[in-house]
């Protein structure tokens, strides 16, 4: 059942040396592992600026990945589970958005974002919408979002799998949050 | 939606441009922006309005992102515990222990020592959410709970709220089988079986004398060790983890609706739970222990069905449910016939008034039947014949009735922890509102025909006490106690005073002189002593209970620390300022290693102390700090935040922003309005404070009805001779005289000093600072040698209470020089005046009113004395000052200095540029307080034209 250590290793260090298409061949090697572990890492989130998905993905990495791979390959893993958990994460939201549409019984929760006014699921779904929107002008910038907010990578990370310098990041994701801010609150506001 | 989507064909080239642009304007600062997109923009408006829209949205912070992920994902690691390897508190969670209707058990670890101590974490499935006033119940509760000390008790350890605010409780962690089970498999015969039961009663009437009452009494919460010897977990737990249960008085929480066949009829119906709930579970214990089956048994039944059961039927005798044979779950029914069978009815009765009066009693006849005696427990229908009993079970009622008072609301019986008791006058009548109810129906011949205040009651129950509990000192001193708190929080510490007494000698003679139980009433005693402000009479009752807690094996450092901040207070408050402050400091110096929760009060009451000297940045910290634990311990709408709030805004009034401070004054007295109503006591200060501030700004009309107020307020709460009421005549008498109401502000200031007089003495800062400001008056009418004679009279005071340097000595100086400066003796006032600068630009920080009213009048004086270049440097500084300061001074003031150098630069004969600044000062002057300086101005603008 466990996906073989050196095939993901494999896997990773083609997609170091540029092969794109490694990228889909591991997302579902990297799925079932990472869905199994998110039900508890998630949950410890600190309450620092990162899901509790850098946990996440080190263990994910631990359990699935040669211990001694080069540096690249191993930021590589962590970009594949960026996508791994944004679609994990997408997923739950769209299935629990329909059992709240079934009638279930509404559950109270206090969070950020019902204070925030908004619905977890829904906010979830639409960020995803949006930064497919984002992707297919700026498909850098959508990357960034993704390995940054989802994977909870680091700036230098994210440098590292993107092959840019950690400034760009940073002046990338600057520009990808403002749109995506403005994008989200505009549909808010206009479909209220 | 319109702009979502970048018209398609020049998509790259376009977003490339708009990045290009926000990312540019981005770096700049917000001032340069618009130039720059006007330049970069070339009259592409809707260009523009996207980069504009981009900035706009470029604060956003991660969380807005991260908080529906979050949320998300939090909700999809729900089903598949999570809590397992989570850290809660200084602990890591191993292993679940067990599932219930609130929450589950976990069994951890503290992560954060060397040694591993294993312990039960019972963590509450859902917040309190934004409910901080339950937050601070579970807090007060969870300590009460904290303090049960008895070897069959599990130990309550810890407990807090998690980031997610999910409150939890640490528990010792105790191994062992539940008490049922223990016995079948052991096999043990009916005396063993009795003796523990007899363990398990003594655990429960220790907790009864600390006033806690299990609530949820069943074998799953009693576990037997290897041993032999049984524990009780979660004691009072059911009530604290469910906040309701203390408000509503409600008991049906939802695990016992799913299992109730442990719950007694009145939990059932909802009624008020006593020590008599004990009991009753008690008896279901036993039942179960001697019969083998409890005495309801749900059996496919509906919850409502086994609900009805238990309120309306009779359960069968423990012999006839008991199995034939000598099984291992029960025992021969032959042994259960007659006393047993007695025993267990009675504990079991629908009305608790009718049951075992205590779990004593209860354990009494099962040791009596065990002994050979005859037991106390008849059959039911006896009850009802007997005039005897009824007697007896009516003083049961009663003590139940007391125990309730301080078991269901918890806060009276806290008080005693909490040291502001004073300010929960809510809670307090909430009490008095439940003790009303409760009463009613206890005593129906009193209530009918007329309303039973809470202080009726309390005077009943005052009485009550002593002629029947006379014979339970233990119980009595616990109710005289608390009946003495009920009092002070009522606001009537001249009631509670006598009994907070009784209850101290009482908890002495019984409990001995280094007892908690008498500290914590010699706690309420002193303070009743303070509250009064008998400083004297409280301080030594202070030091006796602080020495007490050091002394106390095993007391918690909080407590120590309470009591340390307490005698702190009481220093300062007598003006013994090199007492209170170490005093102070070791209560800070233990709050700190309790956690950052604890300490607002030491915090508090150290920067009133250090203000005093002056160190206003430093007492600034500490208020905030103070604030800021309030806020998050007590809530924004709790009395303690609005009095450390209340505090903050005065030391603002220190640091001389009072703009800042007015806003923070009025929220606060907004927050205790909504919070203590319109009469209690603690809007005092901030109506002082308020009224103080708009007098400051020059708003005197706008500060008198809050002066009024206040006054009206001490009036009712003090009386006519208490320093509080000195205070309160001082404010009201200078708003008046700013007003211009000289007949009406002499009146206040001879009131207040009379009181002055007789109680704290013109050598006090008080007296001093009421006496300087009479001086002021007297000074503004004219009375020059009189109020010079006045103002050395203080300036002595306040040098010998403080030493050389401080602001109140300069606030003398200031005065005693005007005084002279205005009997035609300038030279005399500059050295006091230089003295007062000197001193005030030490101690305050530039800008602050303070100063500039010092250096407005030492350049006047120096202007009188021919050192014209020297005054003229001064004013200018201090203008630059207020121009460059922080926060915005009153228009008069800035009028005064303006006056001040236009008076200045006309001696010099720069009339070209005084005119104008004696001109335009005018107006603003018109709302100076201090009418000496506006005719002086007036006059030297009038000598000009």
């Amino acid at each position: 059942m466990e996906p073989k250590q050196e095939s993901i290793t494999r896997l990773l260090h083609e997609l170091s040396a540029g092969h794109r298409q490694a990228f889909d061949a591991l997302m579902p090697l990297v799925y079932d592992q990472l869905r199994k572990l998110a039900a508890n890492c998630l949950k410890a989130e600190k309450p620092g600026h990162t899901l509790a998905a850098t946990a996440l993905v080190h263990e994910a990495y631990l359990r699935l990945v040669d211990s001694d791979i080069a540096w690249e390959d191993r930021v590589h893993f962590y970009a594949v589970a960026a996508r791994v958990i944004r679609r994990i994460l997408v997923d739950h939201a769209r299935a629990s958005g329909r059992q709240k549409r079934g009638g279930a019984s509404e559950k109270i929760q206090l969070d950020e974002a019902l204070i925030a006014g908004r619905d977890a699921p829904e906010a979830v779904m639409e960020l995803d919408d949006t930064l497919r929107r984002l992707e297919s002008q700026d498909a850098r910038k959508g990357r960034i979002v993704e390995m940054i907010f989802f994977g909870g990578m680091t700036y230098e990370e994210t440098a590292t799998a993107l092959r840019l310098s950690p400034a760009t990041v940073h002046r990338e994701l600057r520009m990808a949050k403002a749109w995506l801010h403005r994008e989200l609150t505009q549909s808010a506001s206009s479909s209220s | 939606m319109a702009t979502n989507v970048p018209p398609s064909g020049d998509v790259p080239d376009r977003w490339r441009r708009l990045e290009a642009i926000f990312q540019a304007a981005a770096d700049l600062p917000q001032a340069e922006r618009p130039d720059f997109l006007d330049a970069q923009c070339e009259g592409d408006a809707k260009l523009r309005a996207e980069v504009e829209s981009l900035l706009a949205s470029s604060a956003e912070t991660h969380r807005f992102f991260l908080g529906p992920l979050r949320a998300v994902a939090r909700d999809l690691s729900e089903g598949e515990d999570a809590n397992l390897g989570r850290r809660i508190g200084p602990y890591r969670v191993l292993k679940t222990l067990g599932e219930g209707g609130m929450g589950n058990v976990y069994l951890a670890v503290r992560a954060d020592r060397q040694y591993t101590q294993e312990v039960a974490i019972k963590l509450m499935r859902t917040g309190f959410g934004s409910s901080p006033a339950m937050l601070v119940r579970f807090r007060t509760e969870r300590q009460i709970l904290a303090n049960l000390d008895h070897p069959n008790i599990a130990r309550l350890l810890d407990g807090g709220v998690t980031e997610d605010d999910a409150p939890y409780l640490v528990m010792e962690h105790v191994g062992g089988l539940p008490i049922d089970e223990y016995c079948r498999s052991e096999r043990l015969p009916l005396e063993n079986r009795l003796r523990l039961f007899l363990t398990v009663c003594a655990a429960v009437e220790y907790a009864h004398k600390n006033l806690v009452v299990h609530r949820d009494i069943k074998p799953a919460n009693i576990l037997v060790a290897a041993n032999g010897e049984p524990k009780l977990l979660d004691f009072g737990i059911a009530k604290l983890l469910d906040p309701e249960l203390g408000d509503a008085l409600q008991t049906r929480t939802a695990e016992r609706l799913m299992t109730p066949e442990y719950a007694c009829p009145e939990q059932i119906r909802g009624g008020p739970v006593t020590t008599s709930a004990d009991v009753y579970g008690l008896g279901v214990l036993l039942y179960e222990l001697l019969a083998g089956v409890r005495p309801f048994r749900a059996d496919g039944k509906d919850q409502f069905q086994v609900a009805r059961m238990i309120c309306e039927d009779e359960p069968v005798p423990p012999s006839a449910a008991a199995a034939d044979r000598d099984s291992a779950a029960s025992i021969e029914r032959r042994r259960l016939k007659g006393d047993l069978d007695k025993i267990a009815l009675m504990a079991l009765r629908k009305e608790p008034a009718r049951r075992y009066a205590s779990v004593g009693r209860l354990a009494a006849d099962v040791r009596a039947y065990l002994n050979g005696y005859p037991i106390q427990a008849r059959t039911d229908a006896w009850g009802y014949r007997s005039g005897k009993f009824v007697r007896r079970h009516k003083l049961g009622v009663v003590a139940a009735a007391l125990a309730i008072l301080i078991l269901v609301g918890g806060s009276i019986g806290m008080a005693v922890l909490a040291r502001r008791a004073t300010r929960e006058q809510n809670v307090a009548q909430r009490e008095a509102q439940f003790l009303a109810t409760m009463f009613q129906a206890a005593t129906p011949e009193v209530a009918r025909g007329r309303t039973i205040t809470a202080r009726d009651l309390l005077d009943q129950g005052a009485q009550r006490l002593d002629r029947e509990l006379a014979d339970q000192p233990e119980v009595h001193a616990a109710m005289l106690d608390n009946i003495g708190v009920a009092y002070r929080n009522l606001g009537m510490p001249d009631q509670a005073l006598p009994i907070a007494k009784n209850a101290f000698e009482l908890n002495v003679k019984t409990h001995g002189a280094a007892s908690e139980e008498a500290a914590s009433s010699l706690f309420t005693y002193a303070s009743l002593y303070r509250d009064q402000g008998k400083y004297a009479e409280a301080e030594p009752l202070f030091r006796q209970l602080v020495a007490i807690r050091r002394k106390r094996r095993g007391a918690k450092g909080v407590s120590l620390a309470e009591a340390l901040a307490a005698l702190g207070e009481c220093l300062y408050l007598e003006n013994s300022d090199a007492a209170s402050e170490p005093a102070l400091r070791e209560s800070l110096k233990i709050y700190k290693t309790a956690g950052p929760d604890y300490g607002d009060d030491a915090r508090d009451y150290l920067a009133l102390l250090i203000e005093r000297k002056g160190r206003y940045t430093e007492a600034a910290e500490l208020l905030r700090e103070a604030v800021a634990i309030d806020l998050r311990t007590k809530g924004a709408d709790s009395p303690d935040y609005a009095n450390t709030l209340s505090n903050l805004a005065s030391n603002l009034l220190d640091f001389g922003d009072y703009t800042q401070a007015e806003a923070k004054l009025r929220d606060a007295l907004a927050i205790r309005r909504r919070v203590l109503g319109n009469d209690h006591p603690d809007l005092a200060y901030p109506l002082n404070n308020l009224a103080f501030v708009l007098m400051e700004q020059g708003e005197a009309a706008q500060a008198e009805p809050f002066a009024q107020e206040e006054l009206a307020l001490r009036l009712k709460t003090y009386g006519r001779a208490h320093p509080e009421i000195a205070a309160a005549r001082n404010t009201l008498a200078r708003v008046l005289e700013a007003k211009g109401d000289y007949i009406g502000a002499e009146r206040e200031f001879r009131e207040a000093l009379d009181v002055v007089n007789r109680t704290v003495g013109i050598g006090s800062y008080l007296g001093a600072q009421v006496l300087l400001n009479h001086s002021v008056l007297e000074f503004d009418r004219g009375q020059y040698p009189s109020a010079e004679r006045e103002a050395r009279e203080s300036l002595e005071a306040l040098r010998k209470l403080g030493g050389e340097n401080t602001p109140y000595v300069a606030s003398a100086l200031v005065q005693l020089a005007e005084d002279r400066f205005f009997q035609k003796d300038p030279r005399d006032a500059v050295p006091m005046l230089r003295e007062a600068v000197e001193i005030r630009r030490r101690e305050l920080p530039a800008a602050h009113p303070n100063v500039i009213f010092a250096e407005v009048r030492l350049g006047e004086a120096l202007v009188r004395t021919g050192e014209l270049r020297e005054s003229e440097k001064i004013l200018r500084s201090a203008l630059d000052d207020v121009h460059s300061a922080s926060f915005t001074l009153a228009p008069w003031r800035i009028a005064e200095i303006q006056s001040a150098l236009g008076i200045c630069l006309a001696a010099q004969g720069e009339m070209d540029q005084a005119k104008p600044l004696l001109a335009t000062s005018q107006a603003a002057l018109r709302s100076d307080p201090h009418p000496t300086f506006r005719k002086l101005s007036a006059d030297s603008l009038r000598q000009m034209n």
